[in-house]
């Protein structure tokens, strides 16, 4: 009985530490940032826990401590996702920017955590040595004879809820009840151990108080004032919500992810074609615009990574000439992105259309054969993240394996300016790695920057003899001919940049990360208050 | 002799300043045309030509900003308001542009600034209601950006402090309970 309670404490621990990130992130997100919070809190809990258990373990009934202790991290666990929401939005109020965001992520994940885990992780901690304990006593054996057991037990358990977490529970049930399954499992452990002990009393207690816990709701953010919300799911990777604001042919859908904060993953309008201003993607266009300058080409292959609900397919089906046959395949590492996107964002695939969903993009990369005409780059994690392995000189080698000669590399890139730390040192990758000039244009009314690149070939730039564009895309023109719209970096331009970034991000070397925290912290200094 | 042609001169500077104004009034309608057409370079173009830096100033912000460049809009209007600090609808653009960027401390700065030149308006010229409307939308606008950007403020003071002291006492523990315990 004490060993199996020892499983189920073991997997309701993992489970309660896997799913902690999850049940943030409405908030803070899951970024490492987040993440490394959460398991140092709770790594620096159990540590306590340890010490706590074996002070405890020298009573004369360790099995009863256990028992309580277990009870007591049931109920624990059991109302953290209640508690979520009021403790959280002490420490992030509703309407950060993203610019504004960086300090709070990191110091407001830290304290919403110690304050929501740590009494849960140092009770889940002290249960380890009283197991320990009570298994040696009514065994017999030395400690060590005990602790292995217990460990070995414990461990096998943590596996359980780790796998179970991620791939069962949480896409299965949701947050809330992830929780309430491992304060259940908790519950379970405590009270056969409590049973076993004669300890009625405090298996009943324990019941009252979960079953009060039960009733008590989760407020994850819902949809602002004037917005509504389409559609909330939790998948295995991040929390989705599809958001509709506007009415008519004004209606405008966003498809946010975790915390969003001012930020959107993909975008619907009821027309197909160039969005409003503010919208990276119609960029994406930009290739089919000049070389669409002399008529339509007779094909257009677009391989997408990063490719959400759609948005870019809608953009490109909408501009595209009735000429051109138009294929596209679209990557997305998560497929719930993919069903939200046919169920409200008008993905649909077919001939001509391929979306693959829960594949990584490099790895789709090195699995594709043939040659592209265009390549989309917009794959990022966490609202703000790209992907450290999407941005390295290998990658983009790998991009320009299934370019034809004259194909084109787009990428977004969010960052605040062509020396963004971010901006700079993926463009200065991608020059480095494909040996041509990378192009960046400004997109009006966002924080974001275009990449542009071209095999053999250049991008052209205002004044330069391939400034033509295609009837009907020509809309992008005036934006992109103000000065100080684009910035070129060339090839060997890397070591010009600060000492403290490295040259070139490589698979070895890639401090994403770090980049773009800095890139949030000196946006202010650098990019909204020049002066 | 000498003062007829002072008088001569003074003329011939009215006229000129009186023309240059007509040419300024021309050119913005001007530019406006051009935005409206798509030809923002040739507006800027325009825009720099004007005579008055104000109002040269207050048409680039506005050819930039309708191109989608909120910085560099802004950045025209601070450079603007350095040779003509007292114009009113440069200085309100100023204050719209740090509100769209989320610059409250900056948009306060031109608040006041604009205020106090509304105060220096005619009493019952229809203009100065007209700009205490403007002011009081404004008001209202900077007063919420103010107000967030104190939320936020409190808010990261309190998880410094909060999360700090939680860690500190939780390794505080740890010390005391690593401490040997005493047996009787």
């Amino acid at each position: 009985m004490l060993l199996a309670a020892v499983l189920a404490a073991g997997a309701g621990t993992m489970t309660v530490e896997l799913a902690a990130v999850r049940l943030l992130a409405p908030w803070f997100g899951a970024s490492a940032g987040v993440w490394t919070n959460v398991i140092g809190v709770v790594l620096l809990a159990l540590a306590l826990g340890y010490l706590l258990g074996a002070r405890l373990s020298s009573g004369p009934r360790p099995a009863h401590r256990l028992a309580t202790l277990l009870l007591a991290a049931a109920v624990c666990a059991a109302v953290l996702p209640a508690l979520a929401a009021p403790v959280a939005k002490v420490f992030m109020p509703t309407g950060v920017p993203l610019h504004e965001a960086a300090e709070l992520l990191v110091w407001g994940s830290l304290a919403a955590t110690a304050v929501l885990f740590l009494p849960a992780a140092v009770l889940l901690g002290a249960v380890g040595p009283l197991a320990v304990e009570a298994t040696q006593r009514a065994h017999g054996g030395g400690a060590g004879r005990a602790g292995g057991r217990v460990l070995a037990l414990s461990t096998v358990g943590s596996l359980v809820g780790t796998f179970g977490t991620t791939h069962v529970l949480i896409p299965s049930l949701g947050v809330r009840a992830t929780f309430l399954v491992a304060a259940g499992a908790l519950f379970l452990a405590g009270a056969a151990v409590g049973l076993a002990q004669r300890r009625a009393a405090s298996v009943g207690g324990g019941l009252v108080l979960m079953a009060l816990a039960n009733g008590l709701a989760y407020h994850p953010p819902g949809a602002r004032e004037g917005e509504t919300e389409l559609a909330a799911v939790d998948s295995p990777y991040q929390r989705l919500r599809v958001i509709e604001s506007g009415a008519g042919d004004e209606r405008m859908r966003q498809l946010r992810v975790n915390e969003s904060l001012d930020s959107f993953q993909s975008v619907w309008s009821p027309k197909a074609g160039l969005l409003p201003p503010g919208h990276y993607y119609d960029h994406f266009a930009l290739p089919l615009a000049f070389e669409g300058a002399d008529g339509p080409p007779a094909k257009w292959r677009v391989l997408i990574l990063g490719l959400g609900a759609g948005t870019t397919v809608r953009v490109l089906e909408g501009v595209v000439d009735a000429a051109t046959q138009l294929d596209i395949v679209g990557i997305e590492i998560d497929p719930v992105v993919l069903a939200l996107g046919e169920a409200h964002f008008d993905l649909r695939p077919g001939p001509g259309r391929e979306y693959i969903g829960g594949l990584d993009a490099r790895v789709a990369l090195a699995l594709t054969q043939g040659e592209f005409d265009q390549v989309v780059l917009d794959a990022y994690a966490n609202n703000m993240e790209i992907p450290p392995h999407l941005a390295t000189r290998e990658f983009f080698g790998a991009v320009a394996r299934v370019l034809r000669p004259g194909g084109w590399l787009t990428a977004n890139v969010g960052g605040f300016g062509a020396e963004d730390p971010v901006v700079s040192a993926v463009s200065g990758t991608a020059a480095s790695a494909l040996g041509v000039p990378v192009q960046l244009a400004r997109v009006p009314f966002s924080r974001n920057v275009t990449l542009l690149a071209r095999i053999s070939g250049d991008v052209p730039t205002p004044g330069s003899a391939g400034w033509r564009f295609a009837p009907g895309l020509d809309e992008l023109r005036p934006a992109l001919e103000v000065p100080g719209a684009w910035s070129t970096v060339r090839p060997g331009s890397e070591t010009e940049r600060r000492e403290d970034t490295p040259p070139v991000l490589t698979d070895d070397l890639c401090p994403l990360d770090w980049l773009q925290l800095r890139s949030i912290r000196e946006a202010r200094e650098r990019w909204l208050a020049r002066s | 002799m000498a003062g007829a042609l002072l008088i001569a001169a003074a003329c011939i500077a009215l006229a000129s300043a009186s023309h240059a104004g007509a040419q300024d009034a021309s050119a913005a309608d001007d530019v406006h045309a051009r935005v409206a057409a798509g030809d923002l370079v040739g507006a800027l173009q325009r825009a720099r030509d004007v005579h008055a830096p104000g109002l040269a100033a207050r048409l680039e912000a506005e050819v930039l900003w309708s191109a989608g460049d909120l910085n560099g809009a802004l950045a025209a209007a601070r450079e603007g308001l350095v040779a003509a600090p007292n114009e009113l609808a440069l200085a309100r653009l100023a204050a719209d542009l740090s509100l769209a960027l989320d610059l409250a401390h900056e948009a306060r700065r031109h608040v006041t600034s604009l205020a106090r030149d509304v105060a220096l308006l005619p009493q019952g010229d229809s203009d100065r209601d007209w700009w205490l409307g403007q002011l009081a939308a404004l008001e209202s606008s900077t007063s919420a950006a103010e107000r967030a950007l104190e939320a936020r403020d409190t808010a990261l003071s309190r998880a410094r402090s909060l999360g700090s002291i939680l860690i500190a006492a939780t390794l505080g523990a740890l010390l005391v309970l690593l401490r040997p315990e005493r047996r009787a």
